[in-house]
């Protein structure tokens, strides 16, 4: 028998401060891309990036910094809780810093590492691993996550995603032509690519009926969850979005629902005009009738690398505890295929799904579908 | 929980290997056989040359593996994941991608960035191979060489896909002292799940211990012996 996911407790961090405060300049349609003073930006296509303060000191690696930011809002967890970990460049400050000839943390250069820091902020006897799919990292971890507890193996699982602006991957996208010259626009008509932003969240996940007999708030169920590759090309994403509409179907198969059922999908929409495309393209085929409301929030916090399935996740969850979808940030002219369903304001927001995605590089896609809690939890 | 494999492969200072072909790998050894596109392909290959040395090794494995369970060729995309565990992942190629960007008056090379993921090699396979489904590296704090076996049968009992590309993959870095480098990939799938010849079975017991045909096995070159001594009877051959 299968057991249900609940989320029991989140904590966020990204450029715009915590969970309550980036929700509430989210939905204020404020935006954190600013000029970044990090690093040298004279030879990259922007300047710009969504970035908290960073300690310029070796040690801790920013990344761990990000880390310590959840640890107060969330809590303790239970001792026995798996510590899933997702990120795509763990500690990647410290490799520039080994190339730059300046004293750096090896140990920090390993992605396995993210389990001793989790375990040293949430002592905890569970196992942990690490989970690495690219910008799906997290979503992945979640969905892996989700069909732990479901098949009964672990009955809590705190899921990580963490990852931080470095040069190295900025420096990386600007090459490959992937960086927007102003502040990234999703799903509009004149997004021209992404902006890159830092951040990390931290889920506790339980099986409901351990959380009911614990007392624990249960503030969303994760129904449904899929992942699925395009197998098409290594950075571009396939063009009629075949991967993603067959992890969007994983999901609903899995939590038992029919498009129908689907009041609103949080995309992953990066801004770059292959990936929005193949987005909406995706969704159009898996909605012929017609796109639910769609959102996105990249715009507003940049994209978060391996962590954005989690701090997505937490904000579509904000989007059930105060019955409000937020408007894109960045849309001015939203893509024609999609002109009614993107937000542009928020929106008061009834529904009691929503799926969420996130596509990454290698053609990887993943998905998550969420239920409403049937108890109103009050923050 | 259990799966049958269908074949594996491996790259290790051994050298090459697949089912019963070639010699037992050593992945203690860390010095590795530059490989060639020759090595693992007979028709020439561009994309194979402008690997990372990471990718070359973890796509060699599994190509071997599908090799060995004949299914490397193919026409309709198959619902086959992906996961291998790394340690040092993409390191390499890291170290390498970041000398660009710190070359006076040179760019940066979008060559090179676009193989600083631990999963890069993976997203080859599936379009090489046509294989859609799960597609992810793992890592653990622990020494545990059989992580991604674990995580494989787990997966598939959890129907993430009709069948699992699972392995290893790890290259030497400077950064900290190394003890095992290569790669190896087994095709696992539930019984019945692909239509292909399953050679032997895995089987991990309530009390944590994976066994094959009875053996138990804790390391990777165990793996290797135990699937070998399985087939050989099949074959009629000492293994």
């Amino acid at each position: 028998m299968s057991h249900q996911v609940a989320v029991v407790a989140m904590a966020v961090h990204t450029a715009m401060g915590d969970l309550d405060t980036t929700w509430q300049e989210l939905c204020a349609g404020k935006s954190a891309i600013a000029p970044l003073q990090r690093f040298d930006t004279t030879n990259y296509l922007t300047n710009l990036a969504a970035l908290l303060p960073q300690n310029s000191d070796v040690s801790p690696s920013h990344s761990i910094t990000l880390l310590e930011h959840l640890a107060t809002d969330l809590g303790v967890v239970p001792s026995n809780t798996m510590l899933f970990g997702a990120t795509t460049k763990w500690g990647i400050d410290q490799l520039e810093r080994a190339g730059r000839q300046l004293p750096y943390d090896a140990n920090a250069l390993y992605s396995a590492t993210l389990i001793e820091q989790m375990r040293r902020l949430w002592p905890s006897k569970g196992a942990g691993e690490v989970f690495a799919a690219a910008c799906a990292s997290s979503t992945l971890a979640l969905a892996r996550a989700s069909a732990t507890i479901a098949a009964g193996r672990s009955s809590s699982v705190l899921v990580c995603g963490v990852d931080m602006c470095s040069e190295f991957v900025f420096s990386g996208f600007s090459a490959l032509q992937g960086l927007a010259p102003e502040a990234c626009r999703p799903f509009c008509q004149q997004r021209r690519g992404l902006t890159l932003g830092e951040g990390a969240a931290a889920l506790l996940l339980m099986d409901a009926k351990r959380a009911r007999a614990e007392g624990r708030p249960i503030l969303a169920t994760i129904a449904g969850w899929g992942t699925a590759s395009d197998a098409h090309h290594i950075t571009a994403p396939a063009r009629d979005g075949c991967g993603l509409q067959l992890a969007c179907r994983k999901a609903l198969a899995k939590a038992a629902c029919d498009v129908s059922d689907i009041d609103a999908i949080h995309a992953h929409g990066t801004g770059t005009v292959y990936n929005d495309a193949m987005e909406i393209t995706a969704f159009r085929q898996l909605f012929p009738e017609s796109l639910p409301l769609i959102f996105g929030v990249k715009g507003a916090i940049g994209h978060t690398l391996g962590a954005a399935g989690a701090i997505e996740t937490a904000l579509s969850i904000q989007c059930f505890q105060n019955n409000t979808l937020p408007l894109t940030v960045g849309v001015e002219t939203p893509m024609t295929e999609a002109a009614n369903a993107i937000t542009r304001q928020t929106t008061p927001f009834t529904g009691t799904t929503i799926l969420k995605t996130n596509s990454g590089f290698g053609g990887i896609n993943a998905a998550l579908l969420f239920k409403k809690s049937e108890v109103v939890h009050v923050r | 929980m259990y799966a049958d494999i269908y074949g594996i492969g491996w790259v290790s200072a051994a050298g090459l290997g697949w089912g019963e072909r070639g010699k037992i790998p050593d992945f203690s050894q860390l010095e590795l056989p530059a490989l060639r596109r020759k090595d693992i392909f007979l028709e020439p290959d561009l994309r194979f040359g402008r690997l990372d040395p990471f990718s070359k090794i973890g796509l060699s494995a599994i190509t071997l593996a599908l090799r060995d369970a004949e299914m490397e060729v193919w026409e309709q995309k198959r619902d086959i994941g992906l996961i291998a565990a790394t340690r040092s992942g993409s390191l390499s190629a890291d170290r390498e991608y970041f000398q660009t960007v710190l070359a006076p008056d040179e760019p940066a090379s979008p060559q090179l960035f676009a193989y600083t993921l631990s999963t890069c090699f993976l997203g080859e396979a599936s379009i090489r191979f046509g294989l859609t489904g799960i597609a992810a590296a793992i890592a653990t704090p622990e020494e545990s060489p059989l992580q991604w076996l674990i995580q494989a049968l787990e997966m598939l009992a959890d129907g993430e896909a009709a069948a699992m590309l699972a392995g290893w993959c790890d290259l030497p870095d400077d950064f900290s002292p190394y003890t095992a480098a290569g790669a190896l990939f087994c095709l696992l799938a539930r019984p019945g799940a692909i239509p292909a010849p399953p050679r032997a079975r895995v089987q991990r017991e309530p009390n944590g211990t994976i066994t094959i045909a009875n053996q138990i096995i804790t390391t990777r070159e165990q793996l290797v012996r135990a699937y070998r001594q399985a087939i050989a009877p099949a074959r009629g051959e000492q293994p």
